[in-house]
């Protein structure tokens, strides 16, 4: 036996005679330092126990994972020792055996993988009920999934208790979207948005127009009142002219006859086409209450990103606005009169009925009124708009987003006029992108500050003014740097409007809650939230892959 | 001061084209504009009020004001709050139960904030590890975490995962240690703390300061000599003997704990319990008990009587323990009802503080014939959980709503963290670590003086966003059922129908903790730009 | 190009200009008289204040004391008259400042089409007949990010040259170009000094303030300290600390 032994060592010593120092091979894999030491000790104590754990539930997996482990050894040590360069053994060496400790740790986790997958395997496909019409519990495996529950649920998954007779709506919307899609990025791939000018345009319009076209076929236009109401055409069209005015005024659009046409018609046009659609009752109303389901999630996921851009944009311009503030002159003697009229009129009264020794601090809440002119005058300079943005941002920041979905539903009728009311979707929707555009506003803010200060004076000794300024130069750039910000915060907010099922909508994971208190499908939860956790996954992961294609493609462009 | 000398002498500049002029009607505007949407908004506020009947600012004495819109707060709350850091019934008030569920958000936020730097740290390493399989393996839990919905990942880890664990009474150790997994929560062993804990405090502070001190003089020591000294193995060593002492001279100055017992048992002491079970049992030694049928042994046990859930329990079994004397024990959960089964003979020993025996005591027919016997305590002992079968006592116990909420914002934020990780390192230049090598610094040195200050500069703002997002997110314990704050809020909202009151009270409370954070994180910011001048 | 009008009119006049950042004072009395015509070469050590000077006279800096007219307008807090004196002063500036996501024509068209109200058309030839004096019309449809640091620079000048301003402020024009590109730029500088423009000019080229300014002005801390005529600047430096910056910028 020992003779045995010991040719096994000289043939060993023999064969990689010069090729390795054992003690150097020692230092540098265990005894280099006591943690290392330690590491590996343990490490190779957890391997084999686990080894031989596995041996005993799976032991086919076990001895091929293991039998593998030793060849990809091989040629590990073939490729560091004998100079036998293969693809395959260099990978192995510098991947996962580079080491003694790695080599070990690449055994373990394969064995753990292997028996996570095997299990998965096993509840996901071997021991799982696909059909829809076996989702009862007494049809049910208890070791395995039923994934029956899916198609049995999908459309209340995709479109919650939405009226069935609606459904070609939904899908004429959805086949818009597609083939809008489509188009466009075919256009794009094949280069014709950048060759043909009037192809991008009708692209862009339709784009625009989507959201309208969405909405009335998903929520419908009411057939009641008059086909022509003068007051609403009146309103609109002095907003309209209004805003062509001022955007003249500020030498941002050309003043000629055709153009101020052209923005004249276009309410009225726009006006009576409503109309025109909602008296003819093709698209009556839909009950938004009904909505849910996947639909629910993107239609507040993209709600929220076209609303919350806009308010954003003005958010984070009011923030950086440089308008002259307040001059302390001014500002003081107003909070001065202000405070002293508050103490003369409102400390006594509060005095004078006291109940407890709040009041005491409460009476002489005029006070406060100096305090908020000294923070206005120190941290804003007097800028009143820059403090108003900024404390709206940091405000709602602060807060947890269904707070504000919350108080969104609970608090909007009081905030409404008397006789109006706000279905919840809605109030969810204005909340939240309340919530969103101080984030978007942080994003924009970002990119207006990634701009370099020489734009701004370049603009400025241009002779631009300001609204000039912005809607040429800085807008334009700071917008094309927040493009993959913008599509993280699309991301978050797909994700996030899970948190509508908390308030009461049924997004999807709303519907899954409906759905598993349904006795065909009782506590079926691990399934459909798979299914949830899928459709999410797909649809972030394709998104930020994309954002992160967009990063790349702007990162190398004009600049 | 010098910029107040005015610009240029004055023009006649019309006002309408001079800009200081057009700024302040800018601002006026803008104020306007402001006031006139608030009023808007208070006028319809104030109406819907006048509608709902006045009584959201009723006043105790029945008068209608703002002020009192916060009085309903101090009425009682009514309504249980399943887990609770201190003693809460359902007649306190409406503020209590809200300071409540203020201290279990922050439970849940500080544990999670700790937790999450574990796994960030961790997982943001292993990304950037050498091995392929640990790097992907990071990159997929990454990837799984923050492309699904945080609200998904509870719920799973809620329903999925928590509740369907095994049922209590199938509970069994895991991996062979005190640690109980069940669909009722999570008991793992905690240490307890005994009425003397708070005098060997005293002592570890004590020991820090020593610590200190030491620290200082040898430094002032090795400028002066110019000779090394090891600071850290001199200051340590008084750490531990100034600690340890302290452990001794506590547990021996602190008289709380108490057995009361009958004079009958003759147990006058606790050490007397050897002679007594020596008596039972007509041993020579405990040792022997093992000679014993399982019977006999259960016909000498000592049967002792706990209030459930008191650090009394395993101080006193402890001691014991030690002995090796056999005992059963039982656990009530009000001081009467371990005095009625004492009578009834059901306890030959009830352990408790001395107050809570003192009184139960002097409730006795005879008080005189029992007596109290002092226990002696350890500043903190160790409680273990145990299961009789059907329950599990002792050790602390994690509600399994509580413990999704934990894991779930821990393995949600921690991927988030770990790619913040892993983007501090890789920024830190291959050129610090090439320069740090050059200079002859060990890796642990390079690491330590070179790449780590570096990255964290990188690391620590986003890390505060974080913390602050994850202390938000507690507010989701309302999807599992936790009664964090916001439950509690949201459960008063309703019993009392004061919404508007409710939601301030929370945008308060959340808007000072992001406060807080923002100072903290100024507070950094501000130091570094100091530092790197 | 013809400059008949007044040639001895002052078109710049700054007295006694003061600069206040928070206490920071960089200018401290400036004054100083341009006519028609003039080309005047500022020169100083960095953090003299001699761009802050040149840059408060288009309000990019706004002073805190003292008096700048620009051809007859005060600047003042009045915005038409800012705006005015903007219209007539153009500015070149060390990092050209182009804006990147516009081609070098639209760079050149978008302020005469917005501010003077030109035609696209009107504009667009402008346009094409600067690009041609600075000898880089080929270019006129690429993005500025395709162009070298010296051809962006001269796309910088066509741009101010475009609005037909009569003042040309240069703000260090040839510091961010590499050494090579610096000569392209200066020769088309010496062009519009010689064609009448009235040039201010910070600058560290020695050559171009020798060979071609009628007035070299030195400042440091925020004062002019001396200010004469190219000759008698560098061969006769009377101010002991012109002295020394002379001989630390030239003895190498």
């Amino acid at each position: 036996m020992t003779a045995i032994t010991e040719s096994m060592t000289q043939k060993l010593n023999a064969a990689f005679e010069g090729r390795i120092n054992w003690r150097y091979f020692l230092q540098d894999n265990v005894t280099g330092s006591w943690y290392l030491a330690v590491w590996v000790v343990v490490l190779a104590a957890a391997t084999v126990a686990y080894t031989i754990n596995q041996m005993n539930v799976a032991p086919l997996t076990t001895i091929i994972i293991l039998i593998l482990w030793l060849v990809g050894l091989g040629f590990a040590i073939a490729n560091g020792l004998f100079k036998k360069r293969t693809a395959i053994g260099s990978w192995l060496k510098t991947n996962l055996l580079g080491s003694v400790s790695n080599a070990i740790l690449s055994l373990l986790l394969v064995l753990i993988l292997a028996a996570a997958v095997r299990g998965i395997w096993s509840w996901a496909v071997t021991n799982a009920t696909f059909d829809p019409e076996l989702t009862k519990p007494e049809f049910r495996n208890p070791d395995g999934a039923t994934w029956g529950v899916i198609p049995g649920a999908w459309e209340l998954l995709m479109v919650g208790r939405l009226d069935r007779e609606a459904l070609p709506r939904v899908q004429m919307a959805l086949g818009y979207i597609v083939v809008l899609g489509v188009i466009s990025i075919g256009a794009n791939v094949a280069g014709y948005l950048k060759k043909i000018r009037p192809l991008r345009s009708i692209l862009l319009g339709l784009w625009a127009i989507t959201p309208i076209i969405v909405y009335i076929l998903l929520a419908g236009v009411s057939a009641e009142g008059d086909f022509i109401n003068s007051k609403t055409l009146l309103i609109g069209e002095a907003v309209v002219v209004g805003l062509f005015l001022l955007l003249w005024w500020q030498r941002t659009v050309k003043f000629s006859v055709v153009n101020l046409v052209i923005w004249a018609a276009a309410w009225p046009v726009a006006y009576l086409i409503w109309r025109a659609i909602g008296k003819s009752e093709m698209f009556p109303p839909i009950n938004v209450a009904t909505w849910g389901g996947l639909m629910l999630t993107i239609i507040i996921a993209v709600s929220v990103i076209i609303l919350s851009f806009p308010l954003g944009m003005v958010l984070a311009l009011g923030r950086r606005s440089e308008i002259r503030g307040i001059p302390g002159w001014l500002l003081w003697p107003v909070a001065a009169i202000l405070a002293l009229w508050g103490l003369f009129v409102s400390t006594p009264s509060i005095l004078g009925d006291i109940r407890n020794q709040a009041d005491y601090v409460l009476a002489f809440w005029p006070i406060l009124i100096l305090g908020f002119a000294y923070l206005l005058q120190k941290m804003f300079q007097g800028n009143v708009v820059a403090a108003a943005s900024t404390t709206f941002i940091e405000v709602i920041r602060g807060a947890p987003l269904i707070t504000l979905l919350f108080m969104a539903i609970i608090m909007a009728p009081f905030f409404l006029s008397e006789g109006a009311t706000l279905e919840n979707v809605w109030a969810v929707i204005i909340g939240y992108s309340l919530f969103s555009s101080a984030y978007m506003a942080e994003n924009i803010r970002g990119g207006l500050q990634a701009l370099p200060k020489g734009q701004f004076e370049a603009a400025d000794s241009l002779g631009l003014n300001t609204f000039q300024k912005m809607r040429f130069i800085i807008l334009p750039q700071a917008l094309r740097i927040v493009i993959p910000a913008i599509v993280g915060q699309f991301i978050g907010s797909f994700k996030s409007s899970s948190l509508v099922a908390i308030v009461g909508l049924f997004e999807l994971l709303g519907m899954v809650a409906v759905i598993v208190s349904n006795p065909q499908w009782l506590g079926l939860r691990k399934e459909l939230f798979v299914f949830a956790g899928v459709i999410y996954f797909i649809g972030s992961a394709v998104m930020s892959w994309y954002s992160r294609r967009l990063e790349a493609q702007l990162g190398v462009g004009e600049r | 001061m010098a910029q107040n000398i005015s610009a240029a002498p004055e023009q006649n500049i019309p006002f309408w084209r001079d800009e200081r002029v057009l700024g302040v009607f800018a601002q006026i505007g803008f104020i306007i504009v402001v006031i006139l949407g608030a009023k808007l908004l208070g006028t319809n506020f104030a109406s819907n009020v006048n509608k709902l009947g006045e009584s959201q600012f009723i006043c105790r004495d029945g008068s209608f004001s703002y002020r009192c819109a916060y009085d309903f707060m101090g009425s009682e709350a009514g309504f249980d709050i399943s887990d609770t850091a201190l003693d809460y019934v359902n007649t306190d008030s409406y503020w209590y139960a809200f300071y409540m569920g203020l201290l279990n958000s922050l439970k849940v936020g500080l544990l999670g904030v700790i937790l999450t730097t574990f796994v960030g740290l961790f997982v943001g390493i292993a990304r950037l590890s050498s091995n392929w399989l640990v790097s992907k393996i990071a990159l997929w839990y990454i990837e799984l975490m923050r492309n699904t919905p945080l609200l998904l990942q509870l719920f799973f880890i809620y329903f999925g995962v928590l509740l369907a664990l095994p049922l209590i009474q199938d509970a069994s150790p895991v991996l062979g240690l005190p640690i109980f997994l069940t669909n009722r929560g999570l008991s793992i062993p905690a240490p307890k703390f005994m009425s003397a804990a708070a005098i060997w405090v005293a002592f570890l502070i004590l020991g820090i300061i020593q610590f200190q001190v030491t620290w200082i003089l040898l430094a002032r020591q090795e400028e002066q000599t110019g000779r090394a000294t090891n600071r850290w193995a001199r200051g340590l060593i008084g750490f531990f003997i100034i600690v340890i002492a302290g452990w001794f001279i506590s547990s021996s100055v602190s008289d709380t704990q108490g057995l009361l017992t009958s004079k009958a048992s003759r147990i006058r002491d606790v050490g007397d319990i050897e002679k007594v079970m020596l008596n039972r049992t007509n041993l020579d030694y405990l040792d022997e008990i093992d000679t014993l049928s399982p019977e006999e042994v259960d016909a000498a046990a000592l049967k002792i009587c706990v209030l459930r859930d008191s650090a009394s329990e395993p101080n006193l079994i402890r001691q014991i323990e030690r002995i090796g004397a056999p005992y059963t024990v039982r656990r009530f959960d009000r001081p009467d009802q371990v005095t009625a089964a004492y009578v009834e003979g059901d306890c030959e020993l009830f352990a408790a503080s001395k107050a809570i025996l003192a009184a139960e005591r002097a409730t006795l027919e005879n008080p005189s014939a029992h007596l109290i016997v002092p226990v002696k305590e350890s500043p903190i002992v160790w409680s273990v959980p145990r299961y009789d079968g059907t329950n599990i006592f002792g050790g602390s116990k994690l509600l399994p709503e509580f413990t999704a909420l934990l894991i779930g914002l821990t393995i949600f934020y921690g991927a988030t963290l770990a790619e913040i990780v892993r983007a501090g390192i890789l920024s830190v230049s291959k050129g610090q670590s090439e320069a740090a090598r050059a200079l002859g610094l060990s890796e642990s040195q390079r690491l330590r003086l070179v790449v780590l200050p570096q990255a964290l500069k990188v690391i620590i703002p986003p890390l505060i966003g974080i913390f602050l997002s994850l202390m938000k997110d507690t507010s989701l314990g309302l999807a599992v059922g936790y009664p964090d704050m916001y439950q509690v809020t949201f459960t008063t909202m309703n019993q009392s129908g004061r919404a508007v009151q409710g939601i301030l009270l929370l945008m308060v409370v959340y808007l000072t903790i992001s406060l807080i954070f923002s100072i903290v994180l100024n507070w950094y910011n501000s130091r570094n730009v100091l530092v790197e001048r | 190009m013809t400059m008949n009008v007044n040639a001895n009119e002052d078109v710049i006049v700054c007295k006694d200009v003061h600069l206040w950042y928070g206490e920071f004072e960089a200018l401290r009395g400036v004054s100083l008289t341009v006519k028609r015509g003039d080309v005047i070469v500022i020169l100083g050590p960095s953090g003299s204040g001699k761009s802050t000077f040149i840059r408060s006279i288009n309000r990019l800096e706004e002073h805190g004391a003292g008096e700048i007219v620009v051809k007859g307008i005060p600047l003042t807090h009045d915005v038409r008259d800012i705006a005015e004196i903007r219209r007539e002063v153009g500015m070149v500036f060390q990092q050209f400042n182009l804006f990147p996501h516009l081609t070098v024509m639209e760079n050149i068209t978008l302020a005469p089409i917005n501010v003077r109200k030109w035609s696209r058309e009107k504009a667009e030839e402008t346009a094409m007949k600067w690009l041609t004096r600075v000898g880089i019309p080929e270019q006129a449809h690429k993005y500025p990010g395709q162009l070298s640091g010296g051809q962006q620079q001269r796309v910088a000048i066509a741009r101010t040259l475009a609005m037909e301003p009569e003042v040309l402020l240069f703000d260090e024009p040839t510091s961010a170009l590499d050494p090579e590109m610096v000569k392209e730029v200066l020769d088309v500088m010496s062009d519009l000094a010689k064609e009448g423009y009235t040039i201010l000019a910070v600058t560290h080229e020695m050559g171009f303030a020798r060979g071609v300014a009628d007035r070299i002005v030195f400042m440091d801390y925020g004062e002019i300290l001396e200010s004469d005529h190219p000759d008698e600047f560098f061969d006769n430096p009377k101010h002991p600390r012109l002295k020394l910056f002379l001989s630390q910028i030239l003895h190498h």
